[in-house]
């Protein structure tokens, strides 16, 4: 067990070693930190154009907390979760953190697809897998594959999380510095379990395909596939006909899981991470059990 | 006797129509340098490929050190591949690089960074350690190629055309580099080059179409106890020898007289009979050589074996 252990940790190591050299994950990461970098600021003067607004109506400065914490922004919240709780947790959240973590939830995702879909198929497709696998066993060096992208996830979403504070810091007034980073903190590490299904479908795809292209093709087509049916099984008309096979099903999409994140219930969020994490293991462990039948 | 160093038992693969391995069976003691010899598409890539755990086959057993087929856990850096034509992580450094490998065989950091250094120096590659891969030249990244493989102490080590890409000198040089393992390891090599395989190899495994047609010591399979080859200026006159010497065989091949001593011969008396008969005939006595060439053996066991093959397939008729 310590050796695999040991094995596992070599791999992930230098797979994160050679992800940061090849540059092309550096590059994609500055990229996503340079979006929200970007999109932050855009939110920053939404944020700023709204309370100018209602400033002029109210005939006052209006605070940002009090703004968050209006019945009108608890109604708004409400309605777009249809659920009161979540709705709650939610209007306490600082507003940057709130932004990043629509922005983290909605992009990292591709960003998994762009730097992890290589992870397998490239070595596999250069013959590079053929000077480890004698080495060690498949399924060590695939979750070492696995541990070592999951390291780089967590790296882009920190660092998109330090480009969003920044930027708060810089041009969003009156924000709660230490709250803030706070709750980017917390929303980030969400943010990395909620994409770590998605990793698991690419990896997943990466040990499928033997050629980057053909991976990073199927993983998009399951990425797609899961994402419509997450939202088909939540869709009223359909969740309403059967709503606890619907509730049940939905379990097995990434995004049915999505709201019990922000629940202010451990465990409610809890069970929502674990399932995301169950999702990503079965996708990566349907790719292994063709990887490990496969010839390299 | 003691056990092989890999042991192969009816082993089959195809891919799609095409078959690979068609019941290959061979053994290899240990301890030899193996020349693995065969033609384009004879499956001998295959061959390292299954042994190396990288291909599943469809079929039959493999043996590796008595050990099974490889498992890593259970083979931990005993057994290590030089494969063909597979790239090598190009953003990494040497050092780098082949840290990771010896770590990943089982190897402490320590004695990892040790052996690298070691290994870099018999490839003669030291003064590049902190290069990227892509930076190297193909000759220098197969050069890594083989360090890898002898990373560590392994028990058996494969080696797909190890010297292919490589200028003459430094093919001398890995050439020595291999010799050095001799006895301390098994090494088997897989390689086109017969000359190269004759100077280096103590043992031979021809395959053709996925099958072992001939394998054995390389005095055997070359009859290097038994044969001397004398090449002459001019082809002369054997009666006198023959009358002399009736239990001797003796052929002309061009200039080059073929001569086979029956049991009880060995070289140094053939030499002594033969090569004073040559002399005295005014034949210009140009080279004496051991044996037949590797490359006459392996295409007089193709021979064999197409012959095999065809009477097989007259009497099926």
């Amino acid at each position: 067990m310590a050796s695999r252990l040991r094995a596992i940790w070599l791999v992930a190591s230098f797979d994160v070693v050679e992800s940061l050299r090849s540059r092309k994950a550096v590059v994609l990461l500055l990229l996503y930190a340079l979006g929200s970098f970007g999109g932050s600021a855009v939110f920053i003067r939404i944020l700023g154009a709204i309370r100018e607004r209602l400033e002029e109506e109210v005939g006052r400065a209006v605070d940002m907390k009090e703004l968050m914490k209006s019945p009108g922004m608890a109604r708004v919240a409400g309605a777009l979760t249809g659920d009161v709780d979540v709705a709650g947790a939610i209007v306490a959240i600082p507003p940057m953190a709130l932004f990043y973590g629509w922005l983290a939830m909605n992009f990292v995702p591709l960003l998994v697809l762009f730097t992890s879909v290589d992870a397998v198929s490239g070595d596999l497709s250069s013959g590079a897998v053929r000077y480890s696998l004698f080495r060690t066993e498949r399924l060590s060096w695939a979750l070492g594959k696995l541990l070592g992208q999951t390291c780089l996830m967590a790296v882009g979403v920190l660092s998109g999380a330090l480009a969003s504070w920044l930027t708060g810091v810089i041009w969003f007034d009156g924000m709660a510095v230490a709250d803030t980073a706070f709750w980017l903190l917390r929303i980030s590490g969400r943010s990395i379990v909620y994409s770590f299904a998605y990793l698991g479908m690419v990896l997943g795809a990466s040990q499928i395909a033997r050629t980057t292209a053909r991976a990073g093709g199927l993983a998009l087509v399951v990425m797609f596939l899961a994402s419509v049916g997450g939202s088909i099984v939540q869709a009223e008309p359909i969740a309403e006909r059967a709503p606890e096979l619907m509730n049940a099903l939905s379990k097995l999409f990434p995004n049915g899981h999505h709201l019990w994140l922000w629940h202010p219930g451990v465990v409610q969020s809890v069970s929502a991470m674990v399932g995301l994490v169950l999702i990503g293991l079965a996708y990566f462990g349907l790719g292994f059990w063709r990887f490990s039948r496969r010839d390299a | 006797m003691s056990t092989p160093a890999l042991a192969i038992r009816a082993l089959r693969k195809h891919y799609g129509r095409t078959v690979a391995l068609d019941g290959l069976e061979l053994e290899i003691p240990k301890g030899v340098i193996s020349g693995f010899i065969g033609p384009n598409g004879a499956g001998k890539t295959t061959t390292f490929g299954i042994v190396g755990g990288m291909i599943r086959p469809d079929a039959g057993e493999v043996d590796i050190l008595g050990r099974g087929p490889l498992e890593p856990a259970r083979h931990a850096g005993s057994v290590t591949l030089l494969p063909q034509d597979c790239e090598l992580s190009p953003f990494v450094t040497l050092r780098q690089l082949l840290t990771h490998y010896a770590e990943l065989q089982g190897m402490t950091r320590a004695d990892a960074m040790r052996d690298v250094d070691a290994r870099l120096e018999e490839v003669a590659l030291t003064d590049r350690a902190n290069a990227r891969i892509k930076t190297l030249s193909h000759g220098m990244r197969r050069r890594v190629a083989i360090a890898q493989a002898l990373l560590g102490k392994p028990d058996l080590v494969l080696l797909d055309e190890p010297t292919s890409g490589l200028d003459p000198e430094l093919v001398v040089r890995m050439r020595d580099v291999f010799a050095s393992h001799r006895k301390k390891r098994t090494l088997v090599v897989s390689s086109h080059n017969l000359l190269e395989l004759e100077a280096l190899c103590d043992h031979v495994v021809f395959i053709e179409r996925g099958r072992c047609i001939r394998s054995g010591s390389m005095a055997e399979v070359t009859e290097q106890g038994l044969i001397m080859r004398y090449t002459v200026e001019r082809a002369v006159e054997l009666l006198p020898l023959e009358q002399a010497q009736p239990e001797l065989e003796m052929t002309w091949e061009g200039k080059t007289l073929i001569v086979r001593g029956s049991r009880g011969w060995t070289p140094a008396h053939l030499n002594a009979t033969v090569a004073p008969f040559l002399l005295h005939q005014n034949a210009g006595l140009l080279e004496i050589r051991r044996g037949k060439s590797l490359e006459d053996a392996y295409l007089a066991g193709k021979a064999e074996a197409e012959g095999n093959v065809e009477g097989a397939d007259d009497d099926g008729d």
